[in-house]
């Protein structure tokens, strides 16, 4: 039994009343590395894959370099690095070697020129060529995306490529900078290859975000993590949310008669991952119940280990007395707010396109409510703005879209 | 529950369609009137803004997001208890206590269900049962519809806080009845809770009831002490005259006054329920004694038992009762009323 991951359920009530109907609760669940794990950082091969078509001139392609030479600053001498970049062709123009031996690293990003289309798997295809040739297993092999635009007629390719990564355990990091891109290829390519995607709204957050995007990737110390919950008898999973470092729906798979199990993945080695349960349970007497297990499977790549966590015992008493049943905890009330207000965005997203204006507008307004009232303002303004865009002009900006889709999801990160 | 506008196939209970997110028009387990006012129910969640129904429990409304007053309960109520689970107790050996599959001797675990086996199954199952009378031909009741165990009132589980450690575990779960390992802190089955302020009290093993059955003692209870039950009747209470229940434990003797119904269980004023004979001062709550547990029949010389649904059953001579079944009791018979042994005496 191992103690590099502790984890810690919470529930937004102690107690439930006896009912005679099914009811719902809900379950904070949160894996912390212990101190030794937090510190380390993964080594790295890191490739990155840079847009520099027309569009990127100016503020865009002067924030990317100096993001880059940030970023490069945070690699350790034996790291590992490559940068490619494209427009409607691609070039290599630092080749896979450790950070000491890139001596003329910085100088080719300070020469990088903006101009051309936009044939995003032509950079792909040659970056993931880079990392593969020096792939180690108990690295971080990563590519970092970054494009501004839309890629023309490779999208199919793109998707292929993302997936081959994936099955070689190359996860793409995709950053999309500014409203123009293709956010649906970006997300493909991030959960295809089993790595991320992200917003950049404006070449300002450059900078900030591609620094983060690397330190992430180093902090992936725990991967292949899987979650069981073995439930008792009538105890059902309604859903399972990713709340850190991300709200996602993980959802989950059943793997016996009362085991479900939920596919984590890397976990950040200082953050690691909480998640969210709603769990629907059945009428009981008066009591103390164990509504469930949870277990913790991983894999430590740089150990060279698989280990499992111990079993935490989920025990929650039936009560009578209503004055026992009021006891809420707030932060996890906050939580189920924050992930309310993902839940609406994501449904308003959908209803809208699928042409539901009504349904998407309503949800928008239930969206904004909420996100006021957590204190999100300009999340709300946004929210609001294209629900009157959806009403006057039967759609959604861009912009607009982009901003709720990838921002509703770090509403946790403020914790 | 398919969905009206995409023809998603949905689980029955969602609300929601997974696929487009239509709600789906679903009659969401309506209240009961209020029927006692002792036990609170959550609110089924309706929301006040957008009349949306959501799951008792649920803090926001799932189809516009307002909050929902999910910590007020509201007056509605419900009497009897949900019989909501179907613990399989038999007294067969070798099979699970869950599904009831065939089990090898050695088997830890069902290879059916992955239910764990009672390992050390010195439990009613492994007794020798040689001297039980009758009631032991006929076939043990497969599934009585029990509802869990109200092993703990509010009042004990405020007062006693903190599970204690217990001196020793109970070899099967005094909620539902279903074996469990000796080391398991909850009931594999049902979760109820098998050791601290629900399970602590786990009363010292009865001397087997009946003169006739020098039973052993069961998995993880102190070893029993041979008694001279009637003697020990003598000394520590008048003999009463007439049939009565004795409780080898305190050595307290409880007369059963007929001719007619005697009901025994566990006084609760809260819920207006007062039995002919209430079995708190002899560990009735901690022992998982339902409020109505089982009653006596008391004829001219002819007596019968009749378990009424109680949470965590009667046991005739280690056989557990049908609920609503009654059964010919006869001088010397043991009855045990969840954890709380007494043993039958006509005269």
């Amino acid at each position: 039994m191992a103690n590099e991951l502790n984890l810690t359920v919470t529930l937004n009530k102690p107690s439930v009343p006896v009912t005679s109907t099914q009811q719902l609760i809900y379950l904070l669940i949160e894996t912390k590395p212990n101190e030794v794990i937090s510190r380390t950082r993964m080594p790295m091969n890191l490739g990155f894959v840079l847009d520099r078509s027309g569009s990127m001139k100016g503020d865009k392609i002067k924030r990317l370099k100096e993001a880059m030479s940030l970023a490069i600053g945070r690699l350790r001498p034996d790291d590992r690095v490559s940068v490619t970049i494209f427009n409607d062709s691609a070039r290599v123009v630092a080749r896979n070697d450790t950070l000491a031996r890139q001596s003329g690293l910085e100088d080719q990003i300070r020469r990088l020129q903006a101009g051309g289309g936009t044939q995003m798997s032509r950079g792909m295809s040659l970056g993931l060529r880079e990392v593969y040739r020096q792939f180690n297993e108990g690295w971080a092999n990563q590519v970092i995306l970054l494009t501004d635009g839309q890629t023309y007629g490779d999208e199919a390719q793109c998707l292929k490529l993302a997936k081959e990564a994936g099955e070689h355990h190359i996860a793409i990091q995709a950053l999309g900078l500014g409203d123009e891109w293709n956010e649906a290829l970006l997300d493909q390519v991030g959960s295809l290859s089993g790595g991320d995607s992200d917003l950049i709204e404006s070449a300002d957050e450059v900078v900030p975000l591609f620094t983060q995007t690397v330190e992430r990737s180093q902090q992936a110390v725990v991967r292949d993590a899987a979650m069981t919950l073995r439930l008792v008898s009538d105890v059902t999973p309604r859903q399972v949310w990713q709340v850190t470092p991300v709200i996602a729906n993980l959802g989950y798979a059943p793997i016996g008669e009362h085991d479900v199990q939920v596919e984590l993945g890397e976990l950040d080695a200082e953050q690691g991952k909480s998640l969210l349960v709603e769990l629907v349970l059945p009428p009981r007497q008066a009591g103390r119940f164990r509504i469930a297990q949870a277990q913790l499977g991983y894999d430590l790549p740089l150990e060279h280990t698989s280990d499992v966590s111990g079993r935490s015992d989920i025990v929650v008493d039936y009560v009578t007395d209503p004055a026992l049943v009021r006891t809420y905890d707030p932060t996890l009330m906050n939580i189920v707010e924050k992930v309310t207000a993902f839940k609406l965005q994501t449904r308003a997203l959908e209803e809208a396109q699928q042409g539901n204006i009504i349904g998407a507008t309503q949800k928008l307004r239930a969206a904004a409510t909420r996100l006021l009232e957590l204190g999100e303002d300009d999340l709300a303004r946004a929210a609001n703005q294209e629900a009157d865009n959806l009403e006057q002009a039967g759609q959604m900006s861009s912009g607009g879209t982009k901003k709720l889709r990838y921002q509703t999801r770090k509403l946790t990160q403020e914790l | 529950m398919k969905c009206p506008k995409c023809g998603n196939e949905n689980q029955s209970d969602a609300v929601f369609c997974d696929q487009c997110g239509q709600r789906l028009a679903q009659p969401v387990t309506p209240l009961p009137e209020a029927v006692s006012a002792d036990q609170p129910t959550a609110q089924a969640g309706t929301c006040t803004r957008c009349g949306g129904v959501n799951t008792p429990g649920e803090l926001f409304c799932g189809e516009c997001g307002a909050p929902l007053e999910g910590p007020a309960p509201e007056a509605a109520a419900v009497a009897a208890a949900p019989a909501v689970m179907q613990p399989v107790v038999e007294p067969v050996a070798l099979a699970c206590p869950r599904c009831g599959a065939q089990a090898e001797p050695d088997d830890a675990f069902c290879a059916k269900c992955g239910a764990a086996l009672a390992a050390a199954s010195t439990t009613e199952t492994g007794q020798p049962t040689a001297t039980v009378n009758e009631q032991t031909a006929e076939p043990a009741p497969a599934e009585p519809s029990v509802a869990p165990a109200p092993v703990l009132s509010p009042e004990a589980s405020q007062s006693l806080g903190e599970p204690e450690a217990a001196p020793s575990a109970p070899s099967e779960c005094p909620s539902c009845g279903a074996h469990v390992a000796p080391e398991d802190a909850f009931c594999d089955f049902c979760g109820a809770a098998l050791v601290g302020p629900a399970a602590a009290t786990v009363t010292s093993s009865a001397p087997a009831a009946s003169s006739a059955t020098p039973a052993k003692a069961e998995t993880g209870m102190p070893p029993a002490q041979p008694a001279d039950l009637t003697a020990t009747a003598a000394v520590t209470a008048p003999t009463p005259v007439g049939p009565h229940l004795f409780v080898p434990d305190s050595g307290a003797t409880i007369a059963l006054l007929g001719p007619g119904e005697v009901l025994v269980g566990r006084e609760d004023p809260f819920s207006n329920t007062f039995p002919d004979v209430d079995l708190t001062p002899h560990g009735g709550e901690a022992g998982g004694v339902s409020r109505r547990h089982f009653k006596i029949t008391v004829g001219e010389g002819q007596f019968a038992i009749q378990d009424l649904n109680s949470t965590n059953a009667t046991w005739l001579n280690r056989t557990r009762l049908q609920p609503g079944l009654p059964v010919a009791l006869h001088d010397g018979d043991e009855i045990r009323a969840g954890k709380v042994k007494l043993v039958f005496r006509a005269g």
